[in-house]
């Protein structure tokens, strides 16, 4: 290899160290809110999104854990579901919902006819 | 120059890995073709041993092991919007090791083991619905690590482990009657762990272990009729490193794939079988890191593999596979 192609590749790569460092430094501090919550509307009711970021992770149109196709009747169920939903994944422990915590939430389980 | 390159090049892509923040894999070995790239993150629980099956373009899978439970929560992954969905409760005990199949529209998820015994119950999951129906217990032996396929109408079922001893009966799913009956032919050997795939409505079935062996015949099943036929060895030519066990098969573009699962420790190489020359081919590795007990979505066009696990590491992201593509480690 010819000492200015050496140099050349040896800049290019501390420059790239040097980027990639601040990059990670910048998002360490600005960390912790790359998930947020859509309230969806759906037919006879309401469901959610969870985003990571840009990217949907999550799309509840119906209850989670709960047989049949059935919505939440409100956006405010809707709301405290997806809210524990983000709590579990922020504690890193696994997101999903079981009945008992539907019960807990006082989530109103009402078929639609 | 040469050990310029050899310097240069891991610091390069170790560079390039910190400005992109994104887990980008160095796989030594890129010669052969396909790539991989990464897909929905599965916000479940980190799982393995799922079982699952796809219906349309929606893959389903469930219940599994996380290191401390056997899980009973479902969910479902659509290929074309790229998310996930929690679905109604698997009914049954929770467990890992169970089967999933897929006939005519409706999934079925049964037998397995739930920490303590082998299972023998099988329930049938209504996507348009979501809700799970409990269907006919298999008559016989209660086990794990079977293997299972829909074909013409019929659920298939057969190998496995009771507890104590690897098996080779096959049974036959008939869902208009809610009954089992068993299938004599299958000339294979016993075995827990193996995977299958389909072709142009062959089921192709190898792989597998008993008895701490790695087994390497390969059968291919025809439903017209349900015979076996015996096919090339897993290890016919030298460079086959096909055999292994816990691995996932699938059938893309009309070809079949053995990905992924157990040699001695988790390995991440992915084989392709072409059925016109009973032939195979290896090709790019999984991008992820090597696992065991994964699971695969196709829907014959596109292919999805993820989950499992690789020694006590747990793992919950999803790769698309593109056999055809040039391998790409920054994706």
């Amino acid at each position: 290899m010819k000492t200015t192609t050496k140099i050349i590749a040896s800049a290019l790569i501390v420059g790239l160290f040097v980027y990639g460092a601040a990059r990670l430094s910048t998002t360490n501090t600005s960390n912790e809110t790359v998930l947020k919550r859509e309230i969806i509307e759906v037919p006879n009711g309401y469901g959610y999104q969870i985003f990571s970021g840009d990217k949907l992770l999550v799309q509840q149109e119906f209850i989670p854990a709960v047989s049949g196709n059935i919505p939440f009747s409100s956006a405010k169920d809707a709301k405290k579901v997806a809210d524990l939903v983000i709590d579990k994944i922020q504690n890193r422990t696994s997101p999903q919902i079981t009945l008992e915590e539907l019960s807990e939430l006082d989530i109103e389980l009402l078929d639609i006819p | 120059m040469k050990k310029a390159q050899r310097f240069y090049r891991p610091v390069l892509i170790m560079a390039l890995s910190i400005v992109v923040l994104h887990g980008c894999s160095n796989d030594e070995d890129d010669e052969d073709l396909g790539n991989w790239i990464d897909r929905s993150v599965f916000d479940g629980s980190p799982r393995s041993g799922v079982s699952g099956f796809v219906v349309d373009n929606v893959g389903y899978m469930g219940v599994g092991y996380d290191g401390d439970d056997y899980l009973n929560s479902f969910w479902s992954y659509d290929m074309e919007g790229d998310y996930w969905s929690q679905k109604a409760d698997f009914p049954g005990v929770a467990r890992n090791a169970a089967v999933g199949f897929e006939v005519n529209g409706t999934g079925y998820i049964g037998s397995g083991y739930d920490g303590v015994d082998e299972l023998n119950d099988f329930y049938a999951y209504n996507p348009s619905s979501n809700s799970w129906t409990q269907i006919a217990s298999l008559p016989e032996t209660k086990r794990r690590s079977a293997v299972a396929f829909g074909a013409n109408g019929y659920g298939y079922f057969g190998t496995g482990y009771d507890g104590e001893n690897d098996l080779k009966d096959f049974w036959k799913y008939d869902p208009s009657e809610d009954t089992w009956t068993e299938l004599e032919g299958f000339g294979g050997n016993k075995r827990r762990a193996a995977t299958t795939f389909t072709i142009n409505g062959i089921v192709y079935l190898g792989t597998g272990v008993s008895n701490g062996v790695y087994l390497d015949d390969f059968w291919a099943f025809d439903p017209s009729t349900e015979s076996w036929t015996k096919k090339l060895d897993l290890d016919e030519e030298d460079d086959y490193s096909i055999s292994r066990s816990n691995a996932v098969g699938f059938e893309l573009n009309g070809y079949g794939y053995i990905a992924c699962g157990e040699l001695a420790g988790a390995t991440s190489t992915v084989w392709e079988y072409d059925p016109s020359n009973d032939t195979w081919e290896e090709k790019t590795s999984f991008e992820g890191a090597s696992r065991q007990d994964p699971i695969a979505f196709s829907n014959s066009s596109r292919a999805f593999v993820g989950l499992g696990r690789t020694g006590t590491l747990y793992l919950d992201d999803l790769d698309e596979f593109f056999p055809f593509d040039e391998y790409d480690d920054e994706d």
